[in-house]
């Protein structure tokens, strides 16, 4: 055993690199199919507890991913006017969803108050948002970013919709939600009109009944006021110019990303569903569960190929490891001699050997289950944080 | 002593009884060795016989203290008592390498490696010494250094000193020299 692990110390760097690559080839298989199904049982009781998500026609994966995870991905977007109609039409209740903009890499959601007693999030710190420019933040974002009620945040430029009058908007935090080990602890969420203001839809600006400055205001007649561009644009919305915040346009033409729809019960689904699949009503509605399972068929099916390549991966690896033993018993073929000749049997030079292999895969297993021990711990904050 | 090829290494061999002869006997310390089983010749070996190789053979993974510990490592049978380890520090320091105990072989010089190989050789208290061109790779220096240790730690451990050389000037000093040359030619003349 001494000799044994001299050895190992002497050759430390290789000792590691052969642990290392055991160890990974060991864990790889197992701890893949550990995140993926993790994965799945995270997504899918999302997509359960969600029972109909309409949206424009396009890519159902998308728009599943869009409005459960937020995660952005490019869809087309609905107006107001769809929520609108489900309301005439009836059998639920509608919960629109604006997910496009984003603060300091966290994804901005605009929704109503409505969503949270639908997820069931309660407030641990502050209130919920009531006023344009309000927001509350998910327990995630908090932590991350250290922040809490009374703070605030700037939204980032740019968005998924790409339209020219993004501005940067800040928001004021008025509180931080309880911890739902979901996405929502990664999502800052304001009030709808909040993100249109962030879209440029709506905004605050100089009053200018107020203003003289001909470089500011252009012309002005009896209904009509020309501003130019020295018009002092607001990008906070506080008590003092919360009353020169509006919104030009057609409200029922303002954009959302999606509806979350809660059926009053399994038939008025039933007949809502075919509704859109008649196309009495256009765009779609999709089932979250089935487009999430769907989904997962193909990614088990990917799975079913990776593990053929880890076998692959692990015989070579094996192959390898036979190969270095072997070149490594060559090499020390006249420290074995030394040893037979100074008066050592055979049987304790191969005990030598057999101890340091030992050790390797002992090495290899322990580092392995550690591995396995830490994924089984941080697996869902990885899925959520990295995935999800 | 002799040229190589001529067999001096293998007699090294039959005394060590790692090798058997095709006929005869090989008696050491009134012993057959030849007559013995293996596990019998191996245990000859740790408690009657010190090796000490040209090249040295020293473990490079191993300290010199453990190397020196060799014997101790690789037995079962022998005991590593602090008695043991003690003696390793007193042999070390007689051959002026008690400094160099912690370093591994490659830190070592020639002649230090050298002597670790002797400090080996001796810390089982051997009968015989068995030295195999035990100043062939060393510089006239270290030659005469060598085998002054080599006589002073035979004549203190009380051992018997037996060195196959084709150096004419390690053969100085020794009580009994055996040419192989001669042996080869009584041979042919029958």
């Amino acid at each position: 055993m001494f000799l044994a692990v001299q050895y190992l110390k002497f050759h430390r760097i290789r000792s590691a690199v052969l642990i290392s690559s055991i160890s990974i080839i060991l864990f790889l298989p197992n701890g893949l199919k550990k995140l993926v199904n993790e994965s799945e049982r995270l997504m899918l009781d999302r997509a359960k507890a969600t029972p109909l998500i309409i949206g424009k026609k396009g890519s159902p994966t998308d728009l599943v991913i869009n409005t459960l995870y937020f995660q952005q991905e490019k869809i087309d977007a609905l107006t107001m006017k769809k929520v609108y109609e489900l309301n005439t039409v009836g059998f639920g209740s509608c919960i629109p969803i604006f997910s496009a903009f984003k603060a300091r890499n966290y994804p901005i959601v605009g929704t109503d108050l409505d969503y949270f007693e639908f997820r069931e999030i309660l407030i641990e710190d502050g209130r919920f948002m009531s006023i344009l420019g309000e927001c509350v933040i998910g327990s995630n974002v908090a932590k991350s970013l250290n922040l809490t009620a009374g703070d605030s945040l700037i939204s980032s430029p740019g968005s998924l919709f790409d339209f020219a009058g993004v501005y940067p908007l800040k928001m004021n935090i008025t509180g931080v939600l309880a911890p739902t080990e979901s996405p929502d602890d990664n999502a800052i969420f304001t009030d709808l009109k909040t993100t249109w203001v962030i879209m440029g839809l709506g905004h605050g600006h100089q009053d200018l009944q107020l203003i003289d400055d001909p470089t500011i205001v252009l012309s002005r007649n009896d209904s009509v006021v020309t501003a130019g561009a020295k018009l002092f644009m607001y990008n906070e919305i506080s008590n003092q110019n919360m009353q020169s915040f509006h919104f030009h346009g057609n409200k029922s033409e303002y954009p959302i990303t999606s509806i979350i729809f809660v059926p009053e019960d399994v038939k008025s689904e039933t007949i809502l569903r075919g509704r859109f699949e008649s196309g009495e009503i256009l765009d779609q509605a999709v089932v979250p569960s089935f487009v999430v399972e769907n989904l997962f068929s193909n990614i088990f099916k990917m799975q079913q190929v990776f593990d053929s390549v880890f076998i692959a991966v692990g015989f070579a690896t094996a192959l390898i490891f036979a190969l270095i033993v072997t070149l490594g018993i060559r090499l020390r073929q006249a420290e074995i001699n030394t040893m037979f000749t100074i008066g050592s049997s055979r049987t304790k030079v191969f005990e030598v050997i057999f101890f340091e292999l030992l050790m390797m895969i002992g090495a290899s297993g322990v580092i392995t289950l550690i591995m396995y021990k830490l994924t089984d711990l941080y697996v869902q904050d990885f899925i959520y944080r990295f995935i999800i | 002593m002799g040229p190589s090829g001529f067999g001096k290494t293998t007699l090294l061999n039959l005394f060590a009884g790692i090798l058997s002869p095709d006929s005869g006997k090989v008696t050491v310390n009134n012993l057959v060795v030849n007559h013995l089983s293996d596990q019998e010749r191996r245990a000859f070996r740790i408690a009657h016989i010190g090796f000490v190789f040209q090249d040295f053979k020293l473990i490079e993974y191993l300290k010199a203290g453990d190397n020196i510990l060799l014997p101790y490592r690789i037995n079962k049978k022998l005991n590593l008592s602090s008695e043991v380890r003690n003696r390793m520090k007193s042999i070390s320091k007689s051959l002026d390498i008690g400094e160099q105990l912690h370093k591994y072989p490659a830190k070592l010089s020639q002649g230090e490696r050298q002597r670790v190989a002797i400090a080996r050789a001796l810390i089982n208290n051997p009968v015989i010494i068995l030295a195999d061109e035990p100043t062939g790779n060393l510089d006239p220096a270290n030659k005469i250094r060598i085998k002054n240790v080599l006589f002073e730690s035979a004549d203190r451990f009380g051992a018997t000193l037996v060195t196959v050389t084709h150096d004419h000037e390690l053969l100085k000093g020794f009580d009994r020299v055996i040419d192989f040359q001669d042996f080869q030619k009584q041979g042919h003349e029958g």
